[in-house]
């Protein structure tokens, strides 16, 4: 199939500990404020030092919302990175590469690929340069390959550096310049090519003029955000990847945002205190991977039984166990949805994008503070770490919901001894008296307890509790939910096939359908696919998710996962069996050119 | 937040809550219980202004019995949860209360980290030497040799000093009282209360259910005032790590070690404008204005 949508994708590779991830994130800062939109998508084994890493950057004219499989410029740091991916390049695509420092035999290379050999050891050294700044040159080398004029990388680099004063500046752009006029100047007449033909490089991009100024950032610092705009105020947590850069997020907006983010001695105090934080009163957060909320499971029981709202993240990687910890994986839902003894309610929020990622934090801390209750976010290494470009978050119309929190005025009125912090209410939801306010002491415990909070294991009032947190779910799920919270379909509202996934499956699903339909249209063939996107694992849009699916001609389930949990999920609040399924578990995500694939081979 | 209208205590029965017990008769937890009212009204607390949290374990039931702000925790997880809530809203005095099990059992890990970082807390261990609400098993603090169910040919393992881990952590206020002295204990715990950073006051107390060794008179025969020696000097580090080395046939009980330091909260310059529920409470209901940060990332 002809594509008519064509993203140029940039890779670079390296030794891990060469700053691989930064280049990425400079070339993809430079093509975001050059009005391009691009996707950043990094690999790097469990290491420091000492093994290979790539940034694979995917820049288009229109939202590119996946990673590809095709690398149109390839910049090999070293020779590993020549030999890894040599045959992922298009046919028609650049490697650029330290010829000198890096010998390397191109006689058996494919025919046209095109041969930038640019002595980035040499000219660094030339400048005087620190060893490091090997990769400005670099990146100036394939800024030129890549078609932009040095005026654009020069008003970048100005705004990039700009605080650091002019010094910092002047020896960047110098730098950069170096590899961009040595690519002007040796390869002017065309690039060499194993077949013996200098060709030039065509698939070059140009920047946008009057292009609006767009956002680049990580899933996880979209997360970030969305809690730094509710509010949040406490942040316990311990590292873990992929989820760290939320906690270093946060320590970093501390001083000024009047934010405490305490690194703890593991993820059982992480949890704990973010509860005991939340129970004084304020918006707080915790953030881990699979293995920590493991060690998270126990505390989220005591959120639910001493109904204090919490928001936690969970952002999954590949397990059991320590499994592949740098890797990308949709294996823990079910974990996510049932850790913890016994039965309460609770929220699993599944955001797709960075947009949802930021909007989803604001929804969830109101409904965590409404419903007094446990919100679970689910992301992933693959939404959580790459880099995305989007238009700046909405959040004018943003009102913060504490729920029914009382306030010193009321408590002033309150007859001591008459506060129930358990009452029994219609919604099942009792008014939230903090301590440290009159009148309204009361303990909180583990324990089942009665309305006041005291201890009670009697028959009677057991059921009543129970019942009373389950129905805080049930009110939610009626009075507080929009049908878009649950699940959306994107794409014609008829479609010959239905792809239905969730979380970080939504850009590439989105991207492999927009590419169909725009080929069949382009091509004036009829058929079209749609996408049943789910954002709520729970409470579990039924009736939206069976209405979608009882009208879909065809379906086909896309996880990165190896027991399509969400299939189950489906089946158990809709009986509907989604027998055609594409499932990917070797930690990588999946992109959208197997989607593409696979639709061609279900129509 | 306005402040609230200061409460004072007439007497100690306001404490009082009314629920139900649960502890054997002449328990150890009595003699904690009552010395920790004690304290709480002789130092005019303002029970609204105070925070007791307990974890899991028979004397963790603390909570429920003194009217003040309670919060019945987990199972070892009473400090995280405690120095959280010191954090979120620093102007509560608060109180942690849990067995030897509970703290220097599962919950070892908090203690040794909650020790160093010296939050304002005072943390009292109901030390019983004996798991007491499972019926019986041995106890980190249990003797060499001490019999229990779980251990019938005697603990294998010998007992922790839980004042000597505590100082080598830095705590910077550790303390030892005894069940049986009610008064003495009482000044102790208010020692630590007053004490500014994190006050560990190591509580020993007889289980008449399931230690028939560590009993009163057991007790009674060995304990003695270190305040009574006048050459102990509980600044002097070393001197109170070589008397947290003693056990057997001499135990003492005072303060062991006392030093000054800035608490964790000082050094925070986020509680500069006053405590986080303030600063909460004080956000616009907008939200955080973002917009300043979300311009790094165009």
């Amino acid at each position: 199939m002809k594509s008519v949508y064509e993203p140029l994708t940039w890779v670079v590779g390296g030794e891990a500990g060469y700053g691989i991830s930064t280049m990425g994130a400079s070339f993809a800062r430079i093509c975001t404020r050059a009005g391009l939109f691009v996707h950043g998508y990094g690999e790097y084994p469990s290491l420091i030092r000492g093994g290979h890493n790539i940034a694979s950057v995917r820049v288009g004219y229109e939202p590119v919302t996946s990673h590809g499989n095709k690398i149109d410029i390839l910049l090999a740091l070293n020779k590993e990175t020549v030999d890894l991916h040599l045959d992922e390049m298009m046919e028609h695509g650049a490697v650029i590469y330290d010829g000198e420092a890096m010998p390397w035999d191109t006689s058996a290379v494919q025919p046209n690929l095109r041969l930038v050999s640019v002595p980035l050891a040499r000219l660094t050294k030339e400048l005087g340069a620190e060893r490091v700044m090997r990769n400005t040159v670099a990146l100036g080398a394939s800024l030129a390959v890549f078609g932009f004029e040095f005026s654009h990388i020069e008003e970048i680099m100005m705004r990039t550096f700009g605080k650091k004063g002019p010094e910092v500046i002047a020896h960047n752009v110098n730098v950069a310049r170096a590899g961009f006029d040595y690519v002007h100047t040796q390869f002017a007449e065309g690039f060499p090519t194993p077949s013996g033909a200098k060709l030039p490089f065509e698939k070059k991009m140009h920047p946008v003029e009057g292009a609006p100024k767009r956002v680049l950032m990580s899933g996880n610092e979209a997360l970030a955000l969305g809690a730094l705009k509710a509010g949040v105020k406490f942040m316990a947590a311990y590292p873990m990847t992929p989820v760290t850069s939320i906690m270093l997020a946060l320590a970093g907006w501390g001083t000024k945002h009047g934010i405490v983010m305490k690194q703890t001695e593991d993820e059982i105090a992480a949890m704990n205190m973010a509860i005991g934080a939340s129970y004084m009163g304020v918006r707080t957060l915790t953030a881990t991977s699979g293995g920590g909320f493991a060690l998270m499971t126990e505390a989220i029981g005591m959120a639910a039984i001493t109904e204090t709202p919490l928001v936690a993240i969970e952002g999954m990687r590949p397990g059991p166990s320590t499994g592949l910890p740098t890797w990308t994986d949709q294996g823990d839902l079910r974990f996510v949805m049932h850790a913890s003894q016994g039965e309460f309610p609770r929220m699993v929020l599944l955001p797709g994008d960075i947009t949802e990622s930021f909007e989803m934090m604001l929804k969830a801390y109101n409904w965590a503070d409404e419903y007094q209750m446990v919100v679970l976010l689910v992301t992933d290494k693959y939404m959580g770490e790459s880099i995305h470009t989007a238009e700046p978050f909405k959040h004018d119309d943003y009102v913060i919901n504490r729920g029914p929190f009382m306030t010193m005025d009321e408590a002033l009125k309150v007859v001591p001894g008459t506060y129930k912090r358990y009452e029994f209410t219609a919604n099942g939801v009792s008014m939230r008296a903090v301590p440290g306010m009159p009148n309204t002491i009361h303990s909180a415990a583990t324990d089942e307890h009665k309305e006041d909070g005291d201890l009670d294991e009697s028959s009677e009032n057991r059921i009543k509790m129970v019942d009373k947190r389950a129905l805080k779910l049930e009110m939610l799920q009626k009075n507080s939910l929009a049908e878009s919270d649950g699940a959306v379909l994107h794409g014609p509202a008829t479609a010959d096939l239905t792809l239905v996934g969730w979380g970080s499956m939504k850009g590439p699903i989105m991207e492999a359908m927009t590419v169909f339909n725009a080929a069949n249209e382009a091509e004036g063939k009829a058929e079209r696919v749609n996408f049943l996107q789910i954002k709520m694992a729970l409470p579990f849009p039924s009736e939206t998710v069976t209405r979608l699916l009882n009208t879909a001609k065809k379906t086909l389930l896309v996880e990165n996962n190896a027991t399509a949990q969400m299939g189950g999920i489906i089946r158990e609040h809709t009986s509907i069996h989604l027998e055609n399924k594409f499932l990917r578990y070797d930690g990588r995500p999946i992109h959208s050119a197997e989607i593409l694939d696979q639709i061609s081979k279900h129509l | 937040m306005s402040e609230k209208p200061l409460k004072i205590l007439n007497t100690q029965q306001e404490l009082d809550t009314g629920s139900k017990c649960n502890w054997c008769p002449g328990c150890g937890d009595f003699g904690i219980l009552i010395a920790l009212k004690q304290a709480i009204f002789e130092l005019k607390l303002d029970p609204e202004n105070v925070m007791l949290v307990s974890g899991i374990g028979c004397g963790s039931q603390a909570p429920h019995l003194v009217k003040v702000y309670g919060f019945h925790s987990l199972h070892g997880r009473a400090l995280p949860v405690a120095t959280a809530m010191k954090m979120a809203n620093h102007k509560m005095t608060v109180i942690v209360i849990g067995g030897d099990g509970d703290g220097y059992g599962i919950g070892m890990a908090h203690f040794i980290h909650t020790a160093r970082r010296n939050f304002d807390i005072t943390y009292i261990v109901q030390n019983n030497q004996v798991y007491g609400l499972t019926k019986g098993q041995t106890s980190p603090t249990s003797d060499k040799g001490f019999k229990t169910k779980s251990t019938p040919e005697g603990v294998i393992e010998i007992a922790i000093r839980p004042l000597g881990l505590s100082i080598m952590a830095g705590a910077s206020f550790a303390a030892r009282g005894f069940a049986g002295d009610v008064m003495h204990l009482k000044e102790m715990i208010k020692l630590g209360i007053q004490h500014k950073g994190f006050s560990h006051i190591d509580a020993l107390q007889p289980c008449v259910t399931f230690n028939k060794v560590n009993t009163y008179q057991w007790y009674q025969e060995r304990v003695y005032k270190l305040e009574k020696d006048p050459a102990y000097d509980p600044t002097n580090r070393a001197m109170a790590l070589a008397k947290a080395e003693e056990w057997g046939d001499r135990i003492a009980v005072g303060v062991y070690y006392k030093e000054e330091r800035p608490t964790y909260n000082d050094e925070l310059p986020q509680l500069a404008n006053g405590s986080l529920l303030e600063q909460m409470l004080a956000t616009p209901a907008g939200g955080v204005d973002i917009s300043k940060t979300m311009e790094h990332y165009f």
